[in-house]
């Protein structure tokens, strides 16, 4: 299909690629730690929106369940890396 | 792409206007990450992808399935609830363990009244200033 859903859902790949490229940069950067955890926060977030759009690309429902997990196991590292940056460790 | 399942034109138009608002907000979010000058100020950027990006997106997809498969694709509001529910909570720890950071390194945070809205609100001296030399060069920030 080469219609108007293929163009728009490849211009939101586009933006989302961009979008993730922006987080890339500010995680090499920085410049404190919790810049990093941010930027690697919002990665996941972006990796996961974008395996949503690709599975609208290919119209298969596989990529929803990876979507899943990319946020369940993003959550539990944001909140392990938040955790260690306010108490110096993970598990008390 | 599935080219077999020809979607009618409304959901086609109305799929394809929320994967493009949806990565528009993206884009924009993560460009307020990389843009903003300080820390509390780029926590305010990638929400926007994490609130109405994701919802556009999974909107679109849950749009896209109800119409091709048969019945109605509920299964990426579990996406949407997980993440209303999670993001808010890493946001809040990251900006405690920040505040944190800041207080335990003897900075004065949040900023004294004035200074947020004095000249341009710059505080790039919150953070590590070694890893900006352009801006050491350029002499600190006015005072409030």
């Amino acid at each position: 299909m080469n219609g108007m859903l293929d163009w728009a859902s490849l211009f939101s790949l586009l933006c989302i690629a961009i979008a993730m490229l922006l987080a890339t940069l500010r995680l090499l950067k920085g410049p404190a730690a919790q810049d990093r955890v941010l930027a690697l926060d919002t990665m996941y977030i972006c990796a996961m929106l974008m395996l949503l759009v690709l599975g609208i690309r290919t119209g298969s429902t596989e990529y929803f369940e990876a979507a899943v997990t990319i946020a369940l196991l993003g959550f539990v590292s944001s909140v392990a890396l938040a955790k260690f940056l306010l108490r110096g460790e993970v598990i008390e | 792409m599935s080219g077999d399942m020809l979607l009618p034109l409304w959901a086609e138009i109305l799929a394809s206007l929320l994967l493009v608002a949806g990565g528009l907000l993206t884009l924009l979010g993560c460009l307020g990450l990389w843009r903003f000058h300080s820390f509390y100020q780029r926590m305010h950027g990638p929400t926007l992808g994490a609130t109405m990006g994701m919802v556009f997106i999974v909107l679109a997809s849950m749009l896209y399935f109800s119409m091709t498969d048969e019945g109605p694709a509920l299964h990426e509001v579990l996406i949407a609830v997980f993440l209303t529910l999670t993001v808010p909570a890493t946001t809040l720890m990251l900006a405690r363990a920040a505040l944190y950071r800041h207080r335990r390194a003897g900075k004065d945070v949040p900023l004294p009244d004035g200074a947020a809205t004095s000249a341009r609100f710059r505080t790039d001296t919150l953070d590590d200033e070694h890893y900006y030399p352009a801006d050491e060069k350029r002499g600190p920030p006015p005072a409030s």
